[in-house]
C-alpha cells in the first residue's frame, strides 16, 4: 500500500476576476462528486482553475485530507505541480507532439507516489485503449480523445479531481458513454471530483452535492434532487427547459414493452426502460413543461402516467414572469390507498397564466400531474 | 578543387556551425520570451531585436568592432580580465555571423512560441510537471519543428554574412581580404577571386556552392515550417489545410 488515502476537498477561495469577484466555500468527501453550475460567466470556471493552481487565489483555504494546498494567512501556496489536482477538460488538451502513449503516462511518469491500483495497463484496458496507443491525438475520435484526457489525469494519482465541461467538445450521441465512464471512474477511484457544467444531464447523472454560483457567489448548494427541483433555480438556469428530479426505485421491468415501473413517494409510474435491477435507486428528470396538472384523474391511466399530490404553491416564473410555475407536493403512500402528509417530494409544471386562472389552481387543492414516458429520462442513481 | 576553396569551405562550415550553436540556446531563450503575453511596450522590444537585421553590414561590422574592439565598452573589460582580443577568426567573424543569425531565428521562432496553448502547459502542470519541465516538454517540445527550420535558415545566413566581415576583415587584418595569406570565408573568397583573372573559375565554383548551401538550407528551413504548420495551426486558421 502506497501512502495514499483518500481526504475530502475542502475549499474556501476567494479570487479576483476581471470585473468579477469570486467567493466561494464548499466540501467534497472523497468518492462524491460536487457539480459547480451557473450560467457562462459566472466565475465557476476560474474558481475550478484556482483549486488546480491555474489561477492565483487571493484568499481563503484549500485542503485535500490533511494536505494544505493553499492557505492566505500561513501564506502556503503549493505550484500546480505538487497540488495533485487532476484536471480533465472538454477541450481534451491532449498534447498533439505526443503519441497517445506518452500522453497517457506524461503524469505517471512524474508521479513518485502512485495511487494503490493504478496502473497504465489497467486504465488502458479499462478505457479500451489499447489499439490507439501508437496513435497521434489528431487521429483519435473526439470520444477517445476525452478518454485519453480522463485516462491521463487519473494515471497522475491525483488527490482530487476537476472535470471542467467534460462534454464540451462530444456529439450528443457520444455523451451517454463517457457519462457512463466517468461514474465508473469515481466507484474505481474514491477520490473528491468537483465537476464544472451547464448542462444538468451531466449533473442529474454524476452528481452527489450541487453548488449554484451566481455573479461570483454561492447562491444555493446541496444535494441534487433538492438544489435541482426548486423552481425559481430552475428556471433561473435552465430557462423554460427547467425541470425537477426525482428519486426513485426500481419495482419491475416489462421486457415485452422495454418498460421499467419506478416507485415514486408510494406512487407508481411507467418509464422506459432502465438498466437498473429491481430495488435499485434511480434519479428520473422530467422537463416541467411536458407536465400536466389536472383536477380530476384521467379516465385512461393507459395513456399516461399520473402522481397524486396537493398544490403547494402557485407562482410567476419565466423572465418577466411571462408564464406560470405550479408546485405540487406528491402524497407520500406507505400502504396502497392510505395517503399520509409527510414533507415529501415535490414536482411542478409549467403553465400558461390563462391555464392557472381558467383551473383556478390555488395552493391546497388537491390535483394529479400526468406526463408520458417518454418524457421521462431516466438514470442509475450515482 | 584547390587548397584555397577547400580552406574558404572548412572556415565557413566552421564559422557557420558554431554562430548557430552558440545562437540556438539564446534565441530560444529570447523568442520563449518575447512570445508570451507581456506588458505594452513588447513591440519596442521585438524591434530592436529585428534592428540588426535591418542595418547596412557595413554598420554592422563598424558596431561590433567599436563594442568588442580592445577599446570598446565589451571588448576593454574583457582585455583586462580574461586577456580576450578581437580577432577576425573565428571571433570577429562568428561575432558579425550572429548579428544576422540571431535576430533572423528570434523572428523564425516567435509566432511558433506565441501560438503554443497555455492550456496544454497548465494542463502539463496539473500532471506534476514543474515550469522547466513543462517548458522543456510542452513548449519547447511542440516548436520543435519551427526550431530547426530557424536553425537551418540562421545556418544559410551564417554562411553567407559577408558584409560586415568584409569591413571587419579590413580593420582588424590592416590589408585587403584578399592579401595573401589571409584565410577568407566563401563570400569573402568569391569577392576576392572574381577580381583577378586567373580566379574566375574558383569563383564560379564556390558561388555554385553557395547556391547549392541556399537551395538546401532554404527547401528545409521551408519544409521544417510546414511541419510546425501542420501540427500547430488551429483547423480554422487561414492556411492550416494543407
Amino acid at each position: 500500500m502506497s501512502a495514499y488515502l483518500p481526504g475530502a476537498l475542502s475549499v474556501e477561495a476567494r479570487l479576483l476576476q476581471p470585473g468579477l469577484d469570486v467567493q466561494a466555500q464548499f466540501r467534497v468527501p472523497p468518492g462524491h462528486v460536487c457539480a459547480l453550475i451557473g450560467r457562462p460567466g459566472s466565475g465557476k470556471s476560474a474558481l475550478a482553475q484556482s483549486l488546480a493552481g491555474m489561477l492565483p487565489c487571493k484568499g481563503g483555504r484549500v485542503t485535500v485530507g490533511t494536505d494544505v494546498l493553499y492557505d492566505a494567512p500561513t501564506s502556503v501556496d503549493l505550484p500546480a505541480h505538487q497540488r495533485r489536482i487532476g484536471w480533465v477538460d472538454g477541450e481534451g488538451l491532449l498534447f498533439g507532439h505526443l503519441q497517445v502513449k506518452d500522453n497517457l503516462l506524461f503524469g505517471w511518469k512524474r508521479c513518485k507516489s502512485p495511487m494503490a491500483g493504478m496502473s497504465p495497463d489497467a486504465v488502458i484496458d479499462w478505457l479500451h485503449l489499447r489499439s490507439a496507443l501508437k496513435c497521434w491525438p489528431d487521429e483519435l475520435t473526439p470520444l477517445q480523445r476525452q478518454k485519453v484526457a480522463l485516462g491521463r489525469a487519473l494515471l497522475a494519482s491525483p488527490r482530487a479531481l476537476v472535470l471542467n465541461k467534460p462534454l464540451a467538445e462530444l456529439p450528443q450521441h457520444e455523451h451517454h458513454e463517457f457519462l457512463d465512464l466517468l461514474a465508473e471512474a469515481r466507484q474505481r477511484y474514491t477520490m473528491p471530483t468537483v465537476l464544472v457544467t451547464e448542462h444538468m444531464d451531466e449533473v442529474v447523472r454524476l452528481a452527489d452535492e450541487v453548488v449554484i454560483i451566481h455573479e461570483g457567489r454561492v447562491a444555493s448548494a446541496g444535494a441534487v434532487s433538492k438544489v435541482l427541483s426548486d423552481v425559481s433555480l430552475a428556471t433561473f438556469l435552465d430557462g423554460p427547459n427547467a425541470g425537477f428530479v426525482l428519486e426513485g426505485k426500481v419495482r419491475q421491468h416489462d421486457i415485452d414493452w422495454l418498460l421499467t415501473e419506478v416507485e415514486v413517494a408510494g406512487q407508481r409510474i411507467t418509464v422506459p426502460a432502465v438498466l437498473a435491477n429491481e430495488g435499485k435507486r434511480v434519479r428520473l428528470k422530467l422537463r416541467a413543461r411536458d407536465a400536466n396538472i389536472h383536477l380530476t384523474p384521467l379516465k385512461d391511466r393507459a395513456v399516461s402516467n399520473e402522481l397524486r399530490g396537493r398544490i403547494s404553491q402557485v407562482m410567476l416564473a419565466g423572465d418577466h414572469g411571462s408564464y406560470g410555475a405550479v408546485v405540487v407536493t406528491l402524497h407520500q403512500f406507505i400502504d396502497a390507498h392510505a395517503p399520509v402528509s409527510t414533507e415529501g417530494d415535490t414536482v411542478w409544471a409549467l403553465l400558461t397564466r390563462r391555464s392557472i386562472q381558467q383551473m383556478q389552481l390555488v395552493p391546497g387543492m388537491d390535483c394529479h400531474v400526468s406526463f408520458k414516458a417518454m418524457a421521462v429520462t431516466v438514470s442509475p442513481r450515482p | 578543387m584547390t587548397d584555397l576553396e577547400l580552406d574558404a569551405i572548412w572556415l565557413s562550415a566552421r564559422i557557420a556551425c558554431l554562430t548557430v550553436l552558440l545562437c540556438l540556446p539564446l534565441a530560444v531563450l529570447v523568442a520563449s520570451w518575447a512570445g508570451r503575453r507581456r506588458g505594452p511596450g513588447r513591440w519596442a522590444f521585438d524591434a530592436l531585436l529585428l534592428m540588426p537585421m535591418c542595418l547596412s553590414p557595413a554598420v554592422v561590422g563598424w558596431a561590433v568592432l567599436r563594442v568588442f574592439g580592445a577599446d570598446g565598452p565589451v571588448g576593454a573589460p574583457m582585455l583586462d580580465v580574461f586577456g580576450w582580443y578581437l580577432t577576425l577568426v573565428p571571433d570577429g567573424l562568428m561575432l558579425v555571423a550572429a548579428s544576422i543569425c540571431l535576430p533572423l531565428m528570434i523572428r523564425v521562432m516567435r509566432p511558433a512560441f506565441e501560438t503554443v496553448d497555455t492550456g496544454h502547459v497548465m494542463t502539463a502542470r496539473t500532471l506534476g510537471a514543474s515550469r522547466w519541465d513543462a517548458w522543456w516538454h510542452i513548449t519547447v517540445a511542440q516548436t520543435r519543428p519551427a526550431l530547426l527550420s530557424a536553425v537551418a535558415l540562421g545556418f544559410a545566413s551564417a554562411w553567407g554574412e559577408s558584409g560586415a566581415s568584409l569591413v571587419l576583415a579590413g580593420a582588424l587584418e590592416g590589408a585587403s581580404p584578399n592579401a595573401q595569406g589571409v584565410s577568407g570565408t566563401v563570400p569573402l573568397t568569391i569577392l576576392s577571386a572574381l577580381q583577378t583573372e586567373q580566379g574566375q573559375h574558383i569563383g564560379l565554383r564556390l558561388c555554385l556552392l553557395s547556391l547549392g548551401v541556399a537551395m538546401l538550407a532554404s527547401l528545409m528551413s521551408e519544409w521544417l515550417y510546414q511541419r510546425w504548420r501542420r501540427q500547430a495551426l488551429p483547423t480554422g486558421a487561414r492556411g492550416a489545410a494543407a
